[in-house]
């Protein structure tokens, strides 16, 4: 596939006084998107992912490096790199007091749809977001799921070669995130290059061709689930639901051998082990010992989570 | 292209402005209701109520002159104070003054209407060929209507006796036959004038020497004052909410998301600003137009809230509208948030407001009156007031529509640098 997407050295520095954070690396983030694929961006909060896409999106002028986009470059041609993309923001960018169709007239019009194409569009849209009984209804009385709906529609207005989606599915419920990761996929399935953000690592197992995983600014890992999980090689995640364990507990288990590392999150230790079933015996015997109940046991095959924790020793959700 | 789409960013703003029921009642129902009320409680809203006799004073130092037998003087004071004839006496309450201080003063507290003061030469300067004699009259602005009639029956005998068409007999009759009846001191008077006629014509005998008197504001006609006051202080918050939404636009991405559409960062700000000038434009005249059908309804008949000046009047309005929504925007560029924005927005209107005379007038009061002319408010008002008020024409409203127009500029170049600013990443 070819490259559709190339991020350049590309770097922001957030000057004072909103604090000195910096994403990318002193050289820069180097990255590039295919043709066609959805590239996921996983990440936790604050890691730097909204940051990327802004500047990608011509949003926030980078301190370092460019964005070629179909060979445009975002800093010296962004009116030509804005006609390729659809961004759909993070927080629900409509006018609320607008209903659904005006929304998307509104954001057609910018995009510089006119007359008969910008009306036959937005009945495409509304068609394809599923909400064309709703169409004249305000955007404020719709629900959650609907309103996600909208502020993706609103994106696809111009029929872009590339969608950007910043944690689209964040604070609605299981049918609705459903729909809009069926709705992803159609749309690459329709051609569109996607980028996806999220911190949620079902997701971008889920939808992803590649991933890169994304922490602190910098990109810490890249390529295909596959080839990710193979770099955590044979380690399995034991998750111990221990409530309050005393350190000396956490730390002798830690000091088991084929232990690589143990972590306590919220009433839970997490261990990653070189072959789980085969040390479970051993971290049970040391819990009995210092006279502890053990809620539960659960032993993960090496997922995203577990590349993410090996990385950073840190669980991804926090 | 770049046009369509600055529109289409304005008519959402537009949209939404007259689309909130909440925010209709209050940009439109209170100042309505607000200045209906004070026109109702101040009266004065209609201007063919019964005309009150109008209240002169007569100070008659008049000495006379050797050559004539009858004081000039004496004509006034027969004809205003002491023998009126029938078709005046509804008009005119005369009376004969003997302080001038003491009349001028109540000329002020709006005790009498109109003071005449006639000099002791007046006559002997009647009489002088090439000369003339002045008459001083006192007048109280706020007096209404009962002070023009009383000014223009000054006026006619004046003019009467400067054409000297023999005057007495003709031009005020009932003056002649008081005279022919009771004193033929007047009578030679007017055969001296006639003589006379030849000499006087080369100049007019009598100048009519006018001294506004400081009217007491309450007796201005209180719609015509409010209505605008309160007009122009509810269009400005109109017009707060346009450049507020800005912020909110920030804060909800949709200003982020219009950027990353393939149109110059100037189609967004260039659009709002249309979008605020036109809302408040609309709202403006909805507003006007609502006085003066209100007006009509609660005080009977065609009061000219506004004036007949169209052109005036739309000149006007088109450049207080431009200076509040650069205000608007300049205010909206310096806070923080939306919420900041809004209530910084409101303290800062409603001072603008009290300054500019919306709640009371501001004119006289010593450091207040200077400091209202910091105000588009004070401009836009007087700008109304002068074409309904005063009667004014365009002409005498120009002076408010260049401060305001440049009050505009300034504003805007203001609003686009510091959001210029804040939105540079
Ligand atoms: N305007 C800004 N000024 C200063 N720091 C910022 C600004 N925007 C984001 N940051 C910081 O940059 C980091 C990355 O933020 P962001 O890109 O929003 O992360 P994510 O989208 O992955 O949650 C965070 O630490 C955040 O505090
Ligand atoms: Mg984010």
């Amino acid at each position: 596939m070819a490259t559709f997407v190339k991020l350049d050295s590309l770097r922001k520095q957030y000057s004072p006084p909103d604090g000195p954070y910096a994403v990318g690396p002193k050289e820069g983030v180097n990255l590039e998107i295919l043709e066609g694929e959805i590239f996921s961006l996983l990440g936790p909060n604050g890691a730097g992912k909204t940051t990327i896409i802004s500047m990608m999106s011509g949003l926030l002028t980078p301190t370092a490096g460019d964005v070629v986009l179909g060979g445009f470059s975002i800093t010296k041609q962004p009116l030509d790199v804005k006609k390729q993309i659809g961004v759909v923001p993070q927080d629900l960018a409509l006018y609320p007091n607008l209903s659904a169709r005006q929304n998307l007239n509104l954001f057609g019009t910018l995009y510089g749809l006119t007359g008969k194409n910008l009306s036959k569009r937005t009945d495409e849209v509304l068609e394809f977001i599923d909400l064309k009984d709703r169409a004249n209804d305000k955007i404020s009385e719709y629900s959650g799921g609907m309103k996600r709906r909208v502020n993706i529609g609103v994106g696809l207005m111009h029929r872009p070669k590339m969608l950007f989606l910043d944690e689209p599915t964040v604070a609605i419920d299981p049918q609705s995130r459903r729909n809009i990761l069926d709705t992803v996929k159609e749309l690459n399935q329709q051609g569109m290059t996607v980028l996806y953000t999220t911190h949620y690592m079902e997701e971008a197992q889920e939808l992803s061709n590649r991933i890169g995983i994304i922490d602190h600014g910098q990109i810490i890992a890249l390529g295909t689930l596959d080839e990710l999980v193979k770099t955590v090689g044979e380690y399995d995640v034991i998750r111990l639901t221990l409530p309050e364990p005393p350190a000396l507990v956490v730390e002798r288990l830690g000091a088991i051998p084929n232990i690589q590392r143990a972590e306590t999150t919220d009433g839970e230790v997490r261990l990653i082990a070189r072959d789980g079933r085969q040390q479970l015996p051993e971290a049970i015997r040391i819990i009995n010992e210092a006279g502890l109940a053990l809620h539960g046991v659960e032993i993960e095959e090496p997922n995203l989570e577990a590349v993410f924790l090996q990385l950073t020793g840190r669980a991804l959700r926090d | 292209m770049l046009w369509r789409k600055i529109q289409a960013v304005a008519w959402a703003d537009i949209y939404q402005a007259f689309t909130d029921r909440s925010a209709l009642l209050f940009n439109f129902a209170s100042p309505l209701a607000i200045s209906m009320i004070i026109g109702a409680a101040f009266g004065g809203g209609s201007n063919d109520v019964d005309v009150e006799a109008a209240k002169v004073g007569v100070l008659n130092l008049d000495a006379g002159s050797a050559e004539v037998e009858q004081a000039f003087g004496d004509i006034y004071t027969r004809v205003l104070v002491e023998a009126p004839p029938e078709e005046l006496i509804d008009f005119i309450e005369g009376k004969a003054i003997t302080d001038e201080k003491k009349a001028r003063q109540q000329v002020e507290d709006g005790d009498l209407d109109v003071l005449l003061v006639i000099p002791e030469d007046f006559t002997a300067k009647v009489i002088e060929p090439g000369k003339g004699g002045t008459l001083q009259v006192y007048y109280n602005p706020g007096a209404g209507i009962p002070g023009d009639v009383a000014r223009s029956i000054i006026d006619g005998m004046t003019t009467q006796i400067n054409n000297q068409n023999i005057a007495l007999h003709v031009g005020i009759p009932y003056a002649s036959e008081q005279a022919a009846r009771n004193n033929q001191a007047i009578d030679a008077a007017v055969a001296y004038v006639q003589q006379a006629s030849q000499q006087l014509r080369e100049k007019e005998a009598i100048t009519l020497n006018r001294v506004g008197v400081e009217g007491d504001v309450q007796e201005f006609n209180s719609l015509q004052y409010f209505g605008p006051g309160m007009a122009i202080l509810f269009m400005t918050y109109a017009l707060s909410n346009g450049a507020v939404s800005i912020l909110v636009d920030q804060r909800n991405w949709t200003m982020q998301r219009i950027w990353t559409t393939p149109s110059p960062r100037t189609v967004y700000l260039g659009g709002k600003m249309v979008g605020v000038y036109a809302t408040g434009l609309f709202q403006m005249i909805v507003l006007m137009l609502a006085m003066i059908f209100a007006a009509n309804v609660v005080f009977g008949s065609g009061v000219a809230v506004w004036g007949t000046d169209v052109i005036g009047i739309v000149l006007v309005l088109v450049s207080v509208v431009a200076a509040g929504a650069g205000f608007a925007l300049v205010i909206a560029s310096f806070a923080k948030n939306p919420d900041q924005g809004g209530s910084i927005s409101t303290l800062v209107l409603t001072v603008s407001g009290l300054l500019g005379g919306a709640f009371l007038p501001v004119d006289d009061v010593p450091i207040l009156g200077q400091l209202s002319k910091l105000t588009l408010n004070r401009w836009g008002l007087d700008g109304f007031t002068t074409l309904s008020f005063d009667g004014g024409t365009v002409v005498d409203i120009l002076p408010n529509v260049a401060v305001l127009l440049g009050m505009a500029v300034v504003f805007f170049t203001m609003a686009v640098f510091q959001f210029g600013r804040r939105f540079r990443s």
